[in-house]
């Protein structure tokens, strides 16, 4: 009470007026909503650091302690393969996985970026036929339930010779993120105002010019938020990777992080260590460039 | 300056969407009319001979066409409409958790708080992680033998043991239908908040002057306003729960029994437990049929209220 | 399923039939096992999540939480739970396991090494399969491997003669039991052909409706059987 008394007077000068001042009621309302939507947000997050630092057994302890009352990275030394241990075999599979997904995520990333900004940029500027169709047909692809399709794959990169190759995994995930990266890109090109193309081109650059040379290069938000967007889309991928790269070191992570749930006789502190060495990139990703993102999934998802 | 070709702008237009919409017809369209076919055929994975397309080169096996035997089979099995029955279930039930829980961030995230911008980041962890990820975090916090909640629950001398969240059918389902929401309800969250931002200040500081309360101001003003976004938030979330499947492979497997079985999974499972692909993909298919009848909505949403007049 | 198996062979209930049909309608075994379950999994015998998972590593692992009344493990775990100090409390120990309910039957599981009937390069793959799980040369060499890392046992009792693996045992299993075990053992002929992945699945689903009591044992049993017909 008494701490939360002065906070709420302190915010009647950083709210700006915008609404009545709170009274203390509802602003201790307020501030236990706050702490109780953190707690939901972080809290499980947390809780996969607590248990990949901890000993089962400690969590497996009743009453349990939340605050582990024995850390150790011994969990994760089994996961890098420092140690031996029955698991070996799969932990061993980590890191490749994840240089796999890092392959993967990043050629998907490049080849969005260009590809889909074009396309994007397109869509922004010009009036073109079949433009409506193709849009529809880009939308349709992104709400497509992905599983129909990974049968065909199965059978398709199979005659391709691309079955259990980072390539095959390249070109199918390429599809899934392209539509993304054109709404992304379409909607946060309509924001910079055309006057600008339209001046490039007075000044004598070509259409495509005034496209890389005066467009692109204020459109750094755009790109980020399209791309980080696309990176995670990848990194977190699961049942592609699994169904159609079943080889041992052709995968991509998820699978591998999935098939230590499946080692009998494994500690569930060792998967979260697993679990959360793969979480890590695509969270501190999208915490890095969160402003961009958000403001371009916003606005490709609202706007048309 | 010299491109050689002038091209008509629209023609340069086409050029650029040319790439990314072959690759979009490759990898999606072209799959998406064989799936159809293999819909209607007896594959059989492990056969390489037989009828035979060549492209460029490249031999993609047909199948032996079977008509609409693998509909009129998955139609007969009271599994494939107990499990559309269970589906319906888990999308209504997701759907409307998702869309509270995200109205319900958003409204915190809209006030002025000290700590607004941090709380605004912790928003996007739950999105960020791999639905694997948010499976086993979810595994270590419900479990039966070492979850923290059980703990929780257990140190709060609320329940003498545990709770067993898998063991009744229900349950489980009811669990996949929270955990996924906890992953997707920020999304939500973030969509609902940048409409009602973009809301004038002004109207509210009317509402205020008028004597408004907060519930009143949230129910003549704030609502209204989000309608559009309220209804693209739900038939996103429709789609997303039709083709959720990854949290079952780590939550479930649709089981106890076939209790957490969707269509989703029952067509996953078919194609690649089974290896069935012809009844695998049929089942997908009438998925696919349900997805296409909701983006026709989407697309009719998105771009009748919200391209801007300008 | 493994464990459903498990159970019904050490009731002295047969599972397949010689073509490799199952039979389980027709086995008392069969019926005294489902009962059994239905019956822990009422009273809470057992963590209450583990007669109704899917994934049978989940069973296992749930089946050895070692908290409950009713407990399982596979022998080779022991090297780890009752061998390592690190692991186990247990550990200078040798591990007494009980055995299994039912006729007091132990048994174990084996998994084959299978050649291709058309095989291409017939005699080195076999002499590859004899490598792998056989004594080519007279020498066990990979299933001594297996044994001496991860405990894993192997169904043919001349394997256990060797220094190496007498000297390991002899640090976590009662080595005389064990030969024992497998002078009891019988050869259950069954053999997996395509119909199993669906019909794992769909048994699965089966057993689990079983246990919790929403079909009776006879009937489910019948379902089981009729399942199997209706697959192959």
């Amino acid at each position: 009470m008494a701490t939360i008394a002065p906070t709420a007077a302190a915010n009647r000068d950083y709210r700006g007026g915008r609404y009545k001042t709170r009274s203390v009621g509802s602003g201790l309302v307020l501030y236990g909503l706050i702490l109780a939507l953190a707690l939901w947000l972080i809290g499980p997050f947390v809780w996969l650091l607590v248990t990949s630092i901890s000993y089962q057994r400690n969590l497996m302890a009743r009453p349990l302690s939340f605050v582990p009352p024995e850390v150790t990275l011994d969990n994760y030394r089994m996961v890098l393969g420092l140690v031996r241990f029955h698991a070996e075999g799969q932990a061993a599979r980590i890191l490749p996985s994840m240089l796999n997904s890092l392959i993967v995520a990043s050629a998907v990333t490049a080849l969005n970026l260009i590809i889909g900004t074009t396309a994007g940029y397109a869509y922004a500027r010009y009036r073109f036929p079949l433009k409506t169709l193709s849009l529809f047909a880009l939308l349709f692809a992104r709400m497509l339930p992905t599983v129909v399709l990974v049968p065909a794959f199965f059978l398709m990169l199979r005659a391709l010779g691309l079955q259990n190759t980072l390539t095959g995994l390249v070109v199918i995930y390429c599809a899934f993120t392209l539509p993304f990266t054109v709404w992304i890109m379409k909607a946060y090109f309509e924001t910079i105002p055309d006057e600008l193309d339209k001046s490039a081109l007075v000044d004598g650059c070509n259409r495509l010019q005034a496209y890389y040379r005066v467009v692109l290069p204020v459109s750094g938000p755009g790109l980020v938020a399209a791309g980080a967007f696309a990176f995670m889309l990848c990194w977190n991928e699961f049942i592609i990777a699994q169904v159609l790269n079943t080889k041992p070191d052709t995968t991509t992570l998820p699978p591998v992080i999935v098939a230590m749930n499946g080692q009998t006789n494994i500690d569930y502190s060792v998967i979260a260590a697993s679990g959360f060495v793969g979480a890590l990139p695509a969270v501190l990703l999208v915490l890095i460039f969160q402003k961009q993102m958000v403001q371009g999934l916003t606005a490709g998802s609202v706007k048309g | 300056m010299t491109l050689g070709v002038r091209l008509s702008e629209g023609r340069f237009a086409l050029l650029l969407v040319l790439p990314a919409l072959l690759a979009i017809f490759a990898v999606v369209m072209l799959p998406l009319l064989y799936s159809l076919w293999l819909s209607f055929t007896d594959v059989n994975v492990l056969r390489t001979s037989g009828p035979a397309l060549e492209l460029f080169g490249v031999r993609v096996p047909l199948f032996r066409w079977v008509g609409l035997q693998n509909y009129v089979g998955i139609f007969d099995d009271p599994l494939y409409w107990s499990s559309l029955w269970r589906t319906l279930y888990f999308v209504g039930a997701f759907v409307l958790e998702a869309t509270l829980v995200g109205l319900g961030m958003a409204l915190i995230l809209n006030e002025r708080f000290a700590g607004r911008p941090l709380l605004r980041s912790l928003l996007l962890i739950p999105w960020s992680l791999s639905r694997v990820v948010v499976g086993l975090l979810w595994i270590g916090i419900l479990d039966f033998e070492f979850g923290a909640f059980n703990g929780l629950l257990y140190n709060l001398h609320l329940v003498d043991g545990s709770i067993a969240f898998f063991k009744d059918g229900f349950s489980a389902l009811n669990v996949l239908v929270s955990v996924y929401a906890w992953n997707q309800a920020p999304f939500a969250a973030l969509l609902f908040l940048a409409g009602m931002q973009s809301i004038s200040v002004d109207v509210y500081s009317a509402a205020e002057v008028d004597g408004a309360g907060y519930w009143q101001r949230f129910g003549y003003l704030t609502l209204p306003a989000l309608r559009p976004i309220l209804f693209l938030v739900t038939v996103l979330a429709t789609v997303n729960a039709f083709l959720m499947l990854d949290l079952i492979y780590v939550l479930t497997m649709g089981g106890p029994a076939h209790d957490t079985t969707t269509v989703a999974w029952l067509g996953f499972q078919t194609a690649f437990t089974f290896f069935k692909f012809g009844p695998g993909t049929a089942i997908l298919y009438t998925l696919t049929a349900l997805c296409l009848l909701l983006t026709l909505v989407y697309y009719r949403l998105i771009l009748a209220r919200f391209e801007p007049a300008a | 399923m493994p464990q459903f198996m498990s159970d019904c062979f050490s009731e002295g209930a047969q599972v397949f039939d010689a073509q490799n049909r199952v039979i389980v309608d027709q086995e008392p075994g069969a019926a005294r096992t489902m009962e059994r379950w239905q019956k822990m999994y009422r009273t809470g015998l057992v963590n209450p999540e583990v007669l109704t998972k899917t994934s049978s590593t989940d069973v296992h692992r749930l089946f050895w939480a070692g908290r409950y009344a009713y407990h399982t493990n596979h022998s080779y775990y022991l090297k780890t739970i009752a061998g390592e100090p690190q692991n186990s409390k247990l550990a200078p120990k040798k591990a007494r396991m009980a055995m299994y309910p039912g006729t007091g039957a132990t048994y174990m599981w084996t998994d084959s090494y299978v050649l291709n009937a058309r095989t291409k390069a017939l005699e080195d793959a076999w002499k590859l399969t004899r490598f792998l799980g056989g004594n080519l040369n007279g020498d066990w060499y990979v299933q001594r491997q297996w044994c001496l890392i991860a405990g894993l046992d192997n169904p043919y009792p001349e394997m256990y003669e060797h220094p190496e693996i007498v000297q390991s045992y002899d640090r976590w299993v009662d080595l005389k039991l064990l030969r024992l075990q497998s002078t009891k053992g019988k050869v259950i002929g069954a053999y997996k052909e395509p119909w199993y992945a669906e019909y794992d699945t769909k048994a699965l689903a089966i057993v689990h409706d079983i246990i919790r009591g929403g079909v009776t044992v006879p009937k489910g049993l019948k379902q089981l059987a009729s399942l199997q017909k209706s697959l192959a």
